[in-house]
């Protein structure tokens, strides 16, 4: 299905004709859009697989797509490797093993060498690797116009991406959006009205553009495929030519993504329709293409694949007999060393490191979990103690560190579940004429819970609109591409001695807590919630956790936020369970819930008895500064005491939690003899400081538990920790509902960790310090180019190199292996996702010594005891905790059943 | 316009992840389609096993259901479009005949 004719004016096709056309293009364009990620505006960031359109390739089949057409590594590659190596994480028989497992081929091939000196073909492959450099990235071309500029070597398509990003971020920050009124134009025809006047664009395609842009349809499906017409590409093509446009502008494609498939009607932030960046984008390489066609042969043709290129050069065998220690003169050898390196791409070796690295990790986290130390895994969370309070904190892996030092200061037990508190609402603070979405990404919540004027409500509120409106004025302002010399002019005199003054004392600059009115969580269920919703929200939330008896006099439910100054990628740093806000709202809303007699009366009902004394209580961890605030504005009297103890161990603990952060923090140590609270709020108010906390970089397992199984286990913050009482859940239901919805939240964050690590420039938002913020949207690195997704280098890295490790989520469930395999039965996101190999599952059964790895297409592999990790634990038994190994000698390794 | 008064029109049923919804409803659009409904909460048993039709914490992944109903002369644009879209994505779609009895909603 070709145009049979086009004319300057649009599709002169039948109407019939052209609406399949239309509806054609449209899948097309949802085809190619799938190579990029959903990017959400930076002030709500949310972490998302940097592959998510892609999941249903496989992991390994998604990178090699990504590969392709994005020119990421996708994998990691022989620099992680080496340094791994040099850190102690792998050995080289740990790689050699890696190699074996990823190539069957070369495991199955004869050594090399006498018998006085064998070498195994995989550690031929290890010494090839770890001499080898990053694979090159192929630029191959994957657009019509970027195929003309190989061929003739020029660089139109570097300059139209030049002039399109540079209207992509004008059109989106001052002339589209929700925001801009009902009578905004799409980014589309807006562009096609201001075109006319770019002497860049007349420069780049010639002095009759102007003549030319007024013939142009005014739908932006038409003047795409006008577009397509013109470059010569045909409808077999159609997806790939989509899909080269897409990856030359992905940051703002993902952008596009966002807009089209999970802004709400009502997002206030702007948007940017991906079929209006196409139009503009093809329009501007058809533009320029047609003033080519005249002088030279058009070469249109299909993008070419990236090559995986690797010749096995002499230099390279050489180089690896010696490193084997083998006879770099022997020609038999030589021949049999190209034939293994043959075998091994640069894909396979990649792969290899990141099964090494998985494997590593894996082991090392089951060791401390007590698997092979003959110990059974709990079979319920019931509590075996008296706690003087139980503490709910986030699934997050910042959490882990301050449970485990409140659990060792105090008579506490710790829980883990979704910061959001199954409190899904729309959060409307005093004060503001706005709502925000404060739910994880997944939901799209529709209950309004608005935040009570008080005593002093009216100040709070008047402070507020005032501080909101004081804010959205100079952030306008600022981000304007001419307003800010004048701001700078206009406000200079203050804003310098501020400036100085937040430079050499940053601490000074930290405002103390703001405060709080009551939320009004009751309501009709549009503002807020009906007594059934909130019996739900509170039932739920009690047995996912797994917290349904045994209930302490006080319960916290413990969200949390980040403090940081300077930093547009603040919001990555909060809770993603909240939608990327603070989660300080959300546990308010849910212990306001939980202390309403009429929900405790309903959760009676229904077999959950919270006792009368039990009071539930709202705090939010501040993950940078490592405080702890409780929102225990009238706490009942027989509670004071137990609360003044609780608050005071919560700042102990803190208090270690700071040091421990501190101390693998670059320049963490500060002024010497500082407390460590001191130094981490002085950090977190440094607005030159790029590296405030790691946020959640090293995250790699999710442990569906009861917490017994890891209390007094050092996780090293790698681990997001959801408590599940499998006793309690005969149905499934509880475990059904962690892995559908906070394991695929997890999984996001951890693959947006591992693409930023793996190609910082590509998946990842670039050096920090470059930074420039547009207004409501994200950065761009420097003055122009694509807009930015991912994290900033200096989220993931050091000065020495990659903080995180970039592995694949490994989830651990302790539950009944029939019951997990029913839930992903029925799951088909389950199956996606494990079967694809993107997150790995190991699984205990309750009371059992047997844990058992699923392998991608459903079979199960035992772990036993090994001696794999010795003197290499990335989780470790505490001080003062309960050790996790008997003996700390026994790791684990996989027994094929 | 039918005996009964109603005006024969065509009716394209789609049940889809709730990932591929925006997808679907926009090539509808984009083939003429005036209008859609999405029923969330598909569930049910078939090629793919059992289907859960509600996630407690994940409205995104669940399957959905999308209603068009379209003029007959565009059923052919709508089928077309659709075939391709399951080329490489899960899901069915049916195509029935049905009667509509304010006709200026869908054209």
């Amino acid at each position: 299905m070709t145009l049979v004719e086009s004319s300057p004016s649009g599709l002169s096709v039948a109407g019939t004709d052209r609406a399949a056309l239309r509806g054609r293009l449209q899948v097309d364009v949802a085809r190619a859009a799938r190579l990029v990620a959903p990017l959400w505006p930076i002030e709500r960031f949310i972490a998302v697989n940097p592959m998510q359109g892609l999941t249903d390739r496989g992991f390994d089949g998604a990178t090699a797509t990504a590969s392709r057409w994005l020119g990421v590594a996708g994998l990691p590659g022989p620099g992680d490797a080496r340094r791994a190596l040099a850190d102690g994480r792998l050995t080289r028989a740990d790689l050699a093993a890696a190699v074996a497992e990823v190539v069957p081929d070369v495991a199955g091939m004869d050594p090399l060498g006498g018998p006085s000196h064998a070498v195994h073909p995989a550690e031929l492959v290890v010494a090839d690797l770890l001499s080898a450099a990053d694979p090159a990235r192929v630029a191959a071309p994957r657009t019509v116009l970027e195929a003309f500029d190989a061929d003739h070597g020029s660089s139109y398509a570097a300059s139209v991406d030049d002039e399109v990003t540079r209207w992509l971020a004008i059109l989106v920050e001052h002339h589209h959006g929700p925001g801009r009124g009902a009578g905004s134009l799409g980014a589309w025809p807006t562009w096609l009205a201001l075109a006319r006047h770019d002497r860049r664009l007349r420069r780049l395609a010639g002095r009759d553009v102007r003549q030319r842009l007024e013939g142009l349809p005014r739908r932006a499906d038409d003047a795409v495929l006008r577009a397509l017409d013109v470059l010569g590409v045909g409808d077999a093509r159609w997806t790939d030519e989509l899909r080269g446009q897409v990856a030359r502008r992905s940051g703002w494609a993902g952008f596009a993504r966002w807009s089209d498939e999970w802004a709400a009607a009502d997002d206030p932030a702007p948007r940017l329709a991906l079929l209006d960046l196409l139009a503009v984008g093809l329009t501007c390489d058809a533009l320029v293409y047609e003033q080519l066609r005249g002088r030279v042969v058009p070469t249109a043709r299909p993008a070419a694949p990236i090559a995986d290129r690797d010749a096995v050069d002499p230099d390279r065998i050489t180089g690896v007999l010696r490193a084997t220690g083998l006879d770099p003169d022997d020609a038999d050898l030589r021949v049999a060393a190209a034939a293994v390196l043959g075998r091994c791409s640069p894909r396979q070796r990649g792969l290899a490191v990141l099964a090494a690295l998985e494997n590593t990790f894996r082991a090392s986290l089951l060791q401390g979990l007590g698997a092979g130390s003959g110990r059974p895994a709990p079979a319920t969370t019931a509590s075996h103690g008296s706690p003087a309070a139980q503490v709910v904190c986030c699934i997050d892996v910042r959490s882990e560190g301050l449970r485990r030092h409140l659990e060792a200061v105090g008579p506490y037990e710790t829980v883990g579940f979704a910061g959001f508190f199954a409190a899904a609402m729309r959060f409307r603070p005093a004060g503001s004429s706005e709502s925000i979405a404060s739910a994880p990404a997944l939901l799209q919540p529709e209950i309004e819970v608005r935040e009570a004027e008080v005593a002093d409500g009216r100040d709070l509120a008047r402070r507020r609109r005032t501080s909101a409106a004081t804010g959205a004025s100079f952030e306008d302002v600022a981000h304007g591409p001419a307003a800010m010399y004048a701001l700078a002019e206009g406000a200079g005199w203050v804003l310098g001695p501020m400036a100085v003054g937040r430079t050499l004392a940053p601490g000074a600059a930290s405002r103390a807590d703001a405060p709080v009115g009551a939320l009004c969580v009751e309501g009709d269920g549009a503002v807020g919630y009906t007594l059934a919703e909130r019996a739900l929200v509170a039932e739920t939330a009690l047995r996912t956790m797994g917290l349904t008896s045994g209930f302490a006099p006080i319960v916290v439910l413990c969200g949390h936020g980040a403090t940081t100054t300077a930093n547009p990628h603040a919001a990555s740093l909060d809770c993603g369970a909240c939608g990327g806000n603070r989660g300080a709202a959300n546990a308010r809303a849910a212990a306001a819930v939980l202390n309403d007699p009429a929900v405790r009366a309903e959760l009676a009902a229904r077999g959950i008895a919270v006792p009368a004394a039990t009071w539930f209580v709202a705090a939010e961890h501040d993950t940078t500064t490592d405080r702890v605030r409780l929102f225990a504005q009238e706490p009942p009297a027989v509670h004071a005491e137990a609360l003044r103890r609780l608050e005071a161990d919560l700042a102990r603990a803190g208090e270690r939690n700071a040091a421990e952060r501190l101390a693998a923090l670059p320049a963490g140590a500060g002024r010497a003899g500082a407390p460590a609270s001191t130094r981490a709020r002085r950090r977190s108010a440094d607005w030159a400081q790029t590296r405030p906390e790691w946020g959640l970089a090293g995250n790699a397992a999710f442990l569906v538990a009861p917490r017994s199984l890891s209390t007094g286990v050092d996780l090293g913050g790698r681990v997001f920790l959801h408590s599940y009482d499998p006793a309690g859940d005969v149905e499934g239901r509880a475990l059904e509902t962690i892995l559908t919805a906070p394991m695929v939240v997890a999984h996001w964050i951890n693959m947006q960790y591992y693409g930023s690590t793996v190609d910082p420039q590509r998946w990842g938002a670039g050096d920090k310090t470059l930074h420039n913020p547009v207004a409501g949207v994200g950065v761009l690195e420097g003055v122009g180019g694509d807009l930015r997704a991912g994290l900033p280098w200096q989220s993931v890295a050091g000065f020495d190199g990659p903080r995180h490790e970039p592995v694949r989520l490994c989830t651990v469930v302790v539950a009944p292996q029939g019951r997990v395999e029913g839930i992903i039965e029925r799951n088909p996101i389950l199956q996606e996702l494990f079967d694809g190999a993107w997150v790995h599952l190991v699984v205990v059964e309750p009371g059992s010594e047997t844990w058992r790895r699923r392998l991608p297409g459903g079979s199960w592999v035992a772990v036993a005891a090994s001696d794999s990790v010795d003197g290499r634990a990335v989780v470790t038994p505490s001080a003062g905790g309960v050790a996790s190994t008997e003996d700390g000698s026994s790791a684990t390794r996989e027994v094929r059943s | 316009m039918s005996q009964s008064g109603l005006t024969p029109m065509t009716k394209i049923e789609v049940v889809v992840s709730g990932d591929d919804v925006a997808a679907v409803t926009a090539t509808l659009q984009a083939c003429g389609a005036s209008g859609y409904t999405v029923l969330a909460a598909s569930s049910g048993f078939g090629h793919g096993g059992v289907q859960q039709g509600r996630l407690l914490f994940n409205d995104h992944d669940a399957l959905r259901m999308v209603l068009c109903v379209v003029p007959d002369d565009r059923t052919d644009a709508v089928v077309s479009a659709l075939r391709r879209h399951f080329e490489d994505r899960s899901g069915v779609f049916f195509v029935s005949p049905t009667s509509v009895s304010r006709p200026e909603y869908f054209t």
